[in-house]
């Protein structure tokens, strides 16, 4: 028999995508049929009594006061939601009413902690570069987080760092690993039990987020170690800023005896700054792997090893391969069951390099995609969305104004996902599904209840997802990776495994 | 002692000062609502939105302030807490931007248009006008949003517009700080307001002065009445008057240039980024109101 349990907090506010977040994640805990977390209006009262998870407890609330309603089926299930909802709201609203003392700037962070040499951003933009220069000042490296910081701050903090051998990773940094820690969204690695020394020990360059992720990810799957990923910001290699950090951080994983190699991931940098850092990298005294997305080989300097793709970096930093699948049979036997009149690829990313990645893994099976992120070399959206493929980033700004980013909210997608999977001429939709620190706690949770609306059509289209994640990440690989699949989800090893499957069900059916 | 000044606050902001004490209502990242007796105000960083009740600051943050904590405001400087002091020597007090002149005889199709465009846009979460629904009150709203534009689509010019009963609902239904169906009813109210639809806008504002006390927040509440005086953030002043500009053009044949159409679309989403949905909704309500309008028009064409 159903247990209705309710609890009102007195005079609690918190915003609407917190609760929506804690709703959701409370209804979806094991023996819990309905779970509400709303502000106690008259109007709200009625929704909760109408959804039937209101009791007299909830009932009595006011208008000021936070209602968390929900029914179960019995006690222990109740009580043990309840206990995460209260876990939840005091660690996360109620974490200002704190006494424990905290340092109030950079200062007194360092008064406490006197060894540090790094200071993470992460304050609205318009102080982001302020605090990184407070930080520099004080002789601590930067990481910075936050985005919205202009290229002339971004320059002048650059050049800085550069004057007192430090280094500003970032802005708008949002991976990095030093020394194994993971920083910001990023995967957990292996526990450190290797005394091998025929592993060698790798370091990467990146701009930063689920590129330097995606390789993490990989490495680590292929039995690779990753000791640092410095995250340098998306515009460094422009010509604007010149490489400042990619530089500095190439001169700092060269002075390194614990580093073997490194790994430079990258979109084509600018034409200036392009031969600065291929030339330092060629004659850092360390081997050198270059994935820089949609460059030539011989675009690089010689002795620097050429990665076509995330994945091809990682085979090449471990020389493992990984399992290719026969994308051939696997293509025909997945368009089986759909009409002939499907012809488009939809995806739908969080991840911002796993979209540009894909885009060029689809260019290269010469499938040209247009993107709201194109790719180099690729077109941008077209207004006639029943003739292109589409690959859109939903993680860009015009999807993430006011709202969680999607790798943090995965229910971003769902609508999405929605109008791609009713659409009679979508054949493919292809999918990321990003893990680790940061992000949701059960992201392919969204993917998995929207496709089970379309369990029983037999004609729809394909859907083809990747999941960037380790085996020790907070969120359960293996039970991701199979509620995914048993959705009727393709679940493919990689992201290019997965982008290639897609070009190749797209080359059969036309 | 973390000290900075206060820039800019609304009259009404400015009047809740004279208070001279109270206490701390809610704490955000960016923000914290300051109470005295029933009433409040918004305070926040530089980056916060000009409005009626808000208090803009130089702070740099507002971290390690709690519920409950006091304020006071005495020789023109404000304390928050034990370490926030905000001096108010320089402040000035925001001003509604200029309205310009109505339109006569505008054309609504394109701006109807542009708005839908923007809400679709901007819709992944809280999508309420392709009926996508995730929450129970999100489901609710969906169906009150189909009932005010059918009651307002039957609304003629001649008499005062009656609310429909049914439609009490809307007061406090929603998830957040400000019920998603308050946010829907000042975006109608303050369109009504701005386009002198007066047989709209004065039964609305008596119908939320009776209505909304008991029904939502006491912060909610604030931002209706303050509505109800024709006041709200600036970002709505700023998309109405976009609108307006926008219909002055069609009204005189032009077809819209690229700059005003760009300063409607940047309105907008100044607007419809503010808050988690606060101006997602806001925007549904000016839509109803533009609807409305343009329905109007049609018939008396």
């Amino acid at each position: 028999m159903s247990t209705i349990v309710n609890e009102v907090r007195k005079g609690f506010y918190l915003d609407s995508v917190a609760l929506m977040r804690l709703s959701a994640e409370i209804s979806a805990m094991g023996g819990i049929e309905e779970a509400v977390l709303m502000i106690g209006t008259p109007s709200n009262l009625q929704i909760m009594q109408d959804a039937g998870v209101l009791n007299s407890t909830g009932d009595s609330a006011s208008p000021n006061d936070l209602v968390i309603a929900l029914r179960a089926d019995g006690k222990s299930s109740a009580n043990r939601a309840l206990a995460h909802a209260n876990k939840s709201l005091e660690g996360g609203a109620l974490k200002s009413n704190s006494s424990e003392a905290r340092a109030r700037t950079l200062r007194g962070s360092l008064a406490t902690s006197p060894d540090s040499n790094l200071a993470l951003i992460s304050t609205p933009g318009s102080y982001a570069a302020r605090e990184a220069r407070s930080a520099l000042d004080l002789g601590l490296s930067v990481m910075i987080f936050s985005d919205n910081v202009s290229i002339e701050q971004e320059s002048s903090l650059k050049k800085l760092a550069s004057q007192k051998d430090l280094i500003v990773m970032g802005p708008d940094c949002g991976t990095a690993y030093i020394n194994r820690v993971p920083l910001a969204f990023a995967n957990a690695l292996a526990p450190d039990t290797t005394t091998s020394n025929e592993t060698l020990r790798t370091a990467a360059i990146a701009a930063s987020g689920t590129g330097l992720q995606e390789f993490a990810v990989l490495l680590t799957r292929l039995g690779g170690k990753l000791i640092h990923g410095i995250g340098v910001g998306g515009r460094d290699l422009s010509d604007a800023i010149g490489g400042i950090s990619a530089l500095t951080a190439i001169d700092l994983l060269a002075a390194d005896e614990n580093v073997d190699q490194i790994v430079m991931i990258s979109k084509p940098p600018g034409p200036d700054t392009a031969k600065l850092v291929f030339d330092k990298l060629a004659n850092c005294g360390k081997p050198v792997i270059a994935c820089v997305f949609d460059q030539a080989s011989n675009a690089l300097a010689t002795g620097i090893q050429h990665a076509s793709d995330l994945r091809h970096a990682a085979e090449l930093a471990t020389s493992e391969t990984m399992n290719r699948q026969d994308n051939t049979q696997l293509a025909k036997e997945l368009i089986s069951d759909i009409t002939a009149s499907r012809k488009l690829l939809v995806g739908l990313y969080t991840g911002g390099t796993l979209c540009t990645e894909s885009q060029l893994v689809l260019k290269r099976a010469a499938v040209e995609a247009t993107s709201n992120a194109p790719a180099p070399g690729l077109q941008g959206l077209q207004e006639d969305n029943n003739t292109t493929h589409r690959i859109i980033d939903l993680g860009a700004d015009e999807y993430t104004v006011g709202r969680p980013h999607p790798m943090m909210e995965p229910l971003v997608r769902v609508g999405e996902l929605e109008n791609a999977l009713a659409d009679p001429h979508v054949a493919v939709i292809l999918l990321d599904v990003v893990l680790g620190y940061g992000a949701h706690s059960n992201p392919s949770e969204a993917v998995v209840e929207t496709m089970q609306k379309v369990t029983n059509i037999k004609d729809k289209p394909v859907v083809i997802a990747s999941v960037c994640g380790t085996e020790y990440d907070p969120q359960d690989l293996h039970q991701q990776r199979a509620a995914l699949t048993v959705s009727g989800i393709t679940v493919c090893n990689c992201n290019v495994a997965a982008a290639e499957l897609a070009a190749e069900i797209i080359n059969q059916l036309s | 002692m973390i000290s900075a000044d206060i820039l800019e606050y609304g009259q009404p902001a400015h009047d809740f000062l004279g208070f001279n004490q109270g206490d701390i209502a809610a704490v955000f990242s960016k923000t914290i609502y300051l109470r005295s007796g029933e009433s409040l105000c918004c305070l926040g960083l530089e980056s916060l939105v000009n409005g009626p009740i808000n208090i803009r600051t130089s702070l740099p943050r507002l971290s390690g302030l709690s519920i409950g904590e006091r304020w006071r405001y005495q020789n023109k400087t404000l304390v928050l807490g034990q370490y926030y002091h905000c001096h108010g020597n320089n402040a000035s007090v925001w001003t509604i931007p200029d309205k310009p002149a109505l339109p006569h005889s505008p054309i609504y199709e394109d701006c109807i248009k542009q708005v839908e465009t923007v809400l679709r846009g901007y819709s992944s979460i809280t999508n309420v006008q392709t009926g996508i629904t995730n929450t129970l009150a999100q489901r609710q709203l969906h169906d009150y949003l189909s009932l005010f534009e059918h009651s307002l689509l039957s609304a003629g010019k001649s008499e005062n517009y009656v609310i429909p009963s049914e439609l009490i609902g809307l007061l406090g239904c929603g998830d957040g700080l400000t019920p998603a169906g308050d946010d829907i009813l000042l975006g109608v109210l303050m369109a009504a307001i701005h386009f002198d639809v007066h047989y709209l806008a004065e039964p609305l504002k008596k119908w939320i002065r009776r209505h909304a006390t008991d029904r939502t927040s006491q912060i909610s509440l604030a931002h209706l009445i303050s509505a109800t005086e024709g006041q709200a953030i600036e970002y709505l002043h700023r998309t109405l008057n976009s609108i307006n500009s926008h219909l002055i053009k069609s009204e005189n044949g032009c077809r819209s240039d690229q700059s005003s159409n760009h300063a409607l679309q940047r309105n907008m989403t100044d607007l419809i980024s503010h808050g988690h949905s606060s101006g997602y909704y806001t925007l549904s309500g000016v839509l109803l109101v533009l609807k409305h309008l343009s329905y109007s028009a049609s018939k008396q064409g």
